[in-house]
């Protein structure tokens, strides 16, 4: 595990090659050809921001009864498993303030909780969290997307003095790396499983646009008919029922 | 449903591209492991009957490590030969390495 000097956050983003350091290596994430690499980096990152653990997730948003995770682990994943038992996504806070929220805060600052997601806030703590900054890296608009880090700390209160927004900062350079990085392999993986050529990209494009097929065919210059046919080949080789579906799933994976 | 169950096929058939020896028979759970600059690199695929997946990416840096990382994991009461597959690999990776 990661080792945390009992310095405060304060004292540990003063160090005038802190920042340059971290940078570094966040960059590095651009070039990550492997999941292999990229949690090489978070374990890495993590351990020159001077954090114990960190965790990050890309998940679906708003759409718990399709849970669809990929978690990031510079930490212990006994803590993932256990969690996992409780189903707790639709009710963890972090991701629930992920969900909705841009800003990184404390978590001891997400308040209102309910008895279960005490739990969760909990669980987190049994396993090295004892404080937390938790990072939101939205999508654009048109993606469902949203992935959420967490950077940990065994030292109580180390996230709530001062020094956090500094840090956040960081913090956020690497969630939104890290949730790039993300999206790029989903949408890759999708386009190569799948086969999609720029012709269906497009397409899907068309739909999530809200354009109807008779304006797809002029905007296109071929005939209705054709659209058709284009659209039938597409939901097949995505295995949906129809192009609202196609065009979600293409959404949720980043590739329109 | 439909994109469910797309998204549900999507997720297995790229567990099975992984590594068919490390999937468990009905294809629910499957294990990729890589080595890795620090120790191994292994990813767990649950395919979800909903239709989602839940991947994990950790870092294996002994034998006994995989043991501790899967002791609140409750598929290894499931799968149990799965796990045990797994854990030979390792064993084997990490052999090799020393």
């Amino acid at each position: 595990m990661l080792a945390t000097e009992l310095k405060s956050l304060a004292e540990t983003i003063a160090d005038s090659n802190y920042s340059g350091k971290v940078i570094n290596l966040v960059q590095e994430l651009a070039t990550a050809k492997s999941s292999n690499q990229v949690l090489d980096l978070l374990f890495e990152v993590a351990g020159v921001m001077e954090a114990d653990c960190a965790a990050f997730v890309t998940y679906i948003r708003g759409d718990w009864s399709h849970e669809n995770f990929r978690f990031v682990l510079a930490c212990d994943p006994r803590w993932c498993f256990e969690y996992q038992k409780t189903a707790a996504y639709s009710l963890d806070p972090w991701i629930m303030y992920a969900s909705t929220n841009t800003e990184p805060i404390c978590a001891s600052q997400i308040t209102g909780l309910t008895r279960a997601q005490r739990e969760v806030h909990d669980l987190a703590i049994r396993y090295g969290m004892n404080s937390t900054c938790v990072i939101p890296a939205p999508s654009s608009g048109a993606m469902t997307r949203v992935g959420m880090l967490a950077i940990g700390s065994r030292q109580a209160g180390y996230f709530e003095g001062p020094g956090l927004r500094e840090f956040s900062v960081l913090g956020r350079s690497l969630a939104m790396e890290l949730q790039g990085w993300c999206i790029r392999r989903l949408r890759q993986e999708l386009i190569e499983e799948r086969g999609l050529t720029s012709e269906d990209l497009q397409l899907l494009a068309f739909e999530r646009a809200g354009q109807g097929t008779k304006q797809i065919a002029t905007d296109l210059g071929i005939s209705v008919t054709a659209v058709d046919s284009r659209w039938k080949r597409l939901n097949q080789k995505l295995s949906t029922a129809n192009r609202k579906a196609s065009a979600s799933m293409a959404a949720a994976y980043g590739v329109i | 449903m439909h994109m469910q169950q797309a998204q549900k096929r999507h997720s297995s058939s790229r567990a099975a591209a992984l590594n068919p020896q490390l999937s468990s028979p009905d294809g629910r759970i499957a294990f990729l492991v890589a080595p890795a600059a620090i120790g191994l690199y292994l990813e767990r695929i649950e395919n979800l009957p909903s239709g989602g997946a839940i991947v994990h990416c950790m870092r294996v840096e002994s034998c006994d490590d995989f043991t501790r990382h899967v002791e609140t994991d409750d598929m290894r009461y499931e799968y149990p030969f799965l796990y045990h597959r797994v854990l030979n690999l390792i064993e084997g990776l990490f052999d090799a390495r020393n």
